[in-house]
């Protein structure tokens, strides 16, 4: 328990700011479980939900909902580089990448290896050489958060503090560029970022994540009151908890045509889980009603533990089939993980790690 | 005692109302071929030692199966005892037989097992299953969430948690997985309502019917007095006791030992 020192509010030992009033609350000794918690993201999701809902505007929001399938023709290539080869491992690393990749129409050659290079690319797929042979792909994130007069940049990646106020940006070039705690600066000292977390990039004048198979992912967030589809394997974020979402299997019967026994799954048609560590499930809640509401006071579901969890935070519900998530109009936002790569559109937020971003297109 | 009244077909152990001609399943005569109210397997002679009651199932509810032979199968497709319409039941699902003058039952390595009813506090190991009303369930001792860092220094982002020394999961029609509550304070209650698992719609489950709970390493099922039993899957071969209930798929029988 702590004790605001401002309001003298009780506050639960993990909050990292009071309930009542707001204030920075002092850490109590002893609950360091994790290590830079200076920023979780419920607090920074907390300090910046107010502007953060109220910015965005609407024709943004529709052209992220819409187009959450964007193709991804050179993924194998950037998954090969995820990890830069040094330069012994090229020899093993080379032939592979080229027979993955999708016969690149006007794609350079690697000054480094020699593998060809589809169009747009940063790095070369096989030994990781920077395109141009320039900077270490640290470097570029770290430059770019220098900048912040108009350059070529198709938009910017602008941190947004726990207290709400930017706390720096990185410019997104029109060529793709890798953020994680490789990149240095303020992505250098979240221990929940993967040293190669996420790659940005240009398509069609849009601003392209994909999540470079990182650890925690990248989560953004939906808009209130706008269903969004999700299907079976969807992971999602409200408050301080990590939630999983699964249709549930009807099975296969086994040997001999003998069904596998269990509980009645009349009417149920999916599952939600917490998610308590790497390949680690908590509790479990089957949902065999249309519409599952989640909250801290409110709904089927309930978080009274979470006080980052809204009242009344999210619905799930099923219609024609499909299944959607909603959020309810949440003071601090839902966020689903972006399952491969993800459109961005102007205002869109996204999560990385334990540090709130706001796309700048 | 209407259903002490009729009659099993011979010819497939259909049950056949008293009055009617053919059997309604194969449609074998019984003119000359009616059975006795009761179906006697092997040694015809006296309705001896023991007895299975059926008493909730797809069969004649209230048919007895006298187990005079040394070894009486059941199961989908082999008998003496069979239930045709159980899917449920594997083909040759378990054998009840007498060994040194005591009635045991095997699971005959059946897909879904043998589950028999707990009437004291019982110990059992990880990975139990049983079942409390209509609800399957399995216990899984835990050990601690790995808290420590990849190799590459990320840590993993979770819900937050406590460590739990078990939890009960919910099986699911199919084998699937449902409901998961992980024990706190060494201890999770199952039943209609009020309890940490709760299953309003099940009409075969008691307030609060069982309890798991976990004391000095050892995890216990405690029946809750609940109306209609736990039941707990047996590893392979049991000793039954006058008044032991199973369940063989869905149906539920109730020991007789008569001698």
């Amino acid at each position: 328990m702590i004790v605001c020192p401002v309001c003298s509010k009780e506050n639960q030992d993990h909050y990292k700011f009071c309930l009542g009033c707001g204030s920075d609350l002092p850490r109590a000794s002893g609950d360091e479980a994790k290590p830079l918690s200076t920023a979780t993201p419920p607090a920074g999701i907390a300090a910046v939900s107010a502007q953060a809902v109220a910015a965005p505007a609407a024709p943004a929001a529709a052209a992220a909902t819409a187009d959450t399938a964007a193709p991804a023709p050179e993924s194998a290539p950037v998954t090969a580089a995820a990890s830069p080869a040094p330069p012994e491992a090229q020899a093993e690393a080379a032939p592979a990448p080229p027979a993955d990749s999708p016969a690149p129409s006007q794609g350079v050659a690697c000054a480094n290896c020699g593998a060809a290079i589809p169009p747009g690319f940063a790095f070369c797929g096989a030994c990781g050489t920077p395109i141009g042979g320039a900077a270490p792909p640290a470097a570029a994130p770290e430059a770019a958060a220098k900048v912040t007069g108009a350059s070529a940049g198709a938009g910017k990646l602008i941190l947004i503090k726990p207290d709400g106020t930017e706390g720096g940006m990185v410019e997104i070039p029109t060529s793709p560029v890798a953020v994680g705690r490789d990149a240095g600066g303020f992505f250098g000292e979240d221990a929940y970022l993967s040293p190669r977390h996420a790659v940005f990039r240009t398509q069609d004048g849009k601003i392209v994540v994909k999540d470079e198979a990182s650890l925690n992912g990248v989560f953004y967030k939906i808009l209130p009151n706008q269903p969004i589809e999700i299907t079976s394997g969807t992971i999602f974020r409200i408050g301080q908890e990590l939630i999983l979402f699964e249709a549930i299997d009807q099975g296969a019967t086994g040997p001999d045509d003998t069904a596998r026994m269990g509980s009645p799954i009349t009417g149920l048609w999916g599952r939600i889980s917490l998610i308590i560590g790497k390949g680690r499930l908590g509790n479990s809640f089957p949902i065999g009603i249309d519409n599952v509401v989640l909250g801290r006071e409110r709904g089927n579901i309930l978080f009274p533990e979470d006080g980052y969890i809204s009242g009344v935070h999210l619905r799930i519900h099923m219609e024609g089939g499909k299944v959607f998530l909603t959020d309810l109009g949440s003071s601090n936002g839902s966020y689903i993980k972006v399952a491969d790569e993800k459109e961005l559109a102007d205002g869109d937020f996204i999560l990385m790690g334990t540090q709130l971003f706001r796309i700048q297109v | 005692m209407e259903q002490a009244r009729q009659f099993v077909c011979h010819s497939c152990y259909s049950p056949v109302p008293s009055g009617h001609k053919f059997c309604g399943k194969c449609g074998a005569s019984l003119e000359s071929n009616v059975a006795q109210s009761s179906d006697y397997f092997g040694a015809l002679q006296s309705p001896g030692r023991a007895k299975l009651i059926l008493i909730k199932g797809a069969g004649v509810d209230g048919m007895s199966y006298h187990l005079n032979s040394e070894q009486h199968v059941a199961g989908r497709l082999d008998g003496p005892i069979v239930f045709a319409d159980d899917d449920w039941l594997s083909p040759t699902h378990a054998n009840f037989y007498y060994e040194n003058n005591r009635l045991m039952v095997r699971d005959e390595d059946s897909l879904n097992g043998v589950f028999i009813s707990v009437r004291h506090p019982l110990p059992v190991p990880s990975g139990t299953i049983f079942m409390a009303g209509e609800q399957v369930f399995r216990i899984e001792t835990s050990a601690p969430v790995d808290e420590s860092p990849e190799e590459d220094g990320t840590y993993f982002f979770s819900s937050p948690h406590q460590d739990s020394a078990f939890r009960v999961v919910q099986i699911l029609e199919g084998g699937g997985d449902g409901m998961v509550v992980c024990a706190h304070e060494n201890e999770v209650v199952i039943g209609r309502e009020d309890s940490d698992m709760n299953f309003p719609n099940d009409p075969y489950i008691s307030g609060q019917h069982v309890k798991i709970e976990f004391s000095d390493g050892i995890l216990n099922i405690v029946d809750l007095e609940s109306k209609n039993n736990t039941f707990v899957k047996i590893d392979r071969e049991k000793e039954l006791s006058h008044g032991d209930y199973l369940f063989l798929g869905r149906q539920l029988l109730r020991v007789e030992i008569t001698e």
